[in-house]
């Protein structure tokens, strides 16, 4: 199953401003931390990429890549 | 019976947090001149956890809550130099967004702890001010209960009759959702 998946900027308690996670995620869960998706990232991958967060990490396609490479 | 030593306990400790922050304002102003009064120390009580407890505002403000109560349910977890609550949604428990920010708190000589900081439960709707008063649950048990109240205008009135928010929260279980933040590729 396939999903949709943006990069958002978000509320950093942490550091007390807006941040943009290096993970993307669904629109659902975007909207669930409050969010706001930035237009334009959106990215098409498979469910199974997302972890237990609903998170994808578009580096972890380059780093398995590179994996198999070696 | 039971209900009504909760109501007194509750107002007591709302009393206690009055003369805390009253304590610690005073302080500030230099305005008390026996100096061998001991003075708040930063806490270092792990409030790290699932933290639970009913909410009669969540239920005010239309939130579905089913057939049951309308229940807060925040994952506390280390922030800066303080604390993040991250709001545990529905009956799947999604993590939220961060709905709590406190400071790192100042402890009592009694083991109880006050913090300060900032209750937003929905997006776009202003944020409560709150103080949140960690205490046992009864006297003599180990077991401690986490008091939020809360104020609105920007600023927390202690003295007033009654307050916007209100809500007791127990600790349930380990926490399992984290804040959202730039280092949360390094967990």
């Amino acid at each position: 199953m396939r999903v949709t998946v943006h990069h958002f900027k978000v509320y950093d308690a942490v550091t007390d401003s807006w941040i943009v996670p290096p993970r993307k995620s669904p629109a659902e869960r975007i909207e669930r931390i409050r969010g706001a998706i930035i237009p334009g990232t959106a990215e098409e991958v498979d469910r199974t990429a997302l972890d237990e967060q609903d998170r994808y990490d578009p580096q972890a396609r380059v780093h398995e890549r590179a994996r198999l490479l070696n | 019976m039971a209900r009504a030593a909760r109501g007194i306990r509750i107002i007591a400790s709302i009393a206690a947090l009055c003369v805390l922050a009253t304590a610690g304002q005073l302080a500030r102003a230099g305005d008390v001149a026996d100096d061998t009064t001991p003075a708040p120390t930063q806490a270092t009580v792990d409030l790290a956890g699932r933290w639970e407890g009913r909410s009669y505002e969540m239920a005010r403000a239309g939130v579905d809550c089913g057939d049951k109560p309308c229940m807060l349910t925040l994952d506390l977890a280390r922030c800066g130099d303080g604390w993040c609550g991250i709001e545990v949604i529905g009956r799947e428990q999604r993590c939220g967004a961060t709905a709590l920010r406190l400071d790192a708190g100042a402890a009592n000589p009694g083991g109880s702890a006050l913090y300060k900081g900032k209750l937003e439960l929905a997006k776009g709707t202003e944020p409560y001010v709150v103080e949140a008063y960690l205490m046992s649950m009864a006297e003599g048990e180990t077991q401690r209960e986490l008091q939020i109240v809360g104020d609105t205008g920007g600023e927390f009135r202690m003295f007033r009759r009654s307050f916007p928010f209100n809500a007791t929260l127990a600790r349930i279980s380990e926490a399992r959702c984290q804040p959202e933040s730039t280092v949360s590729l390094l967990d």
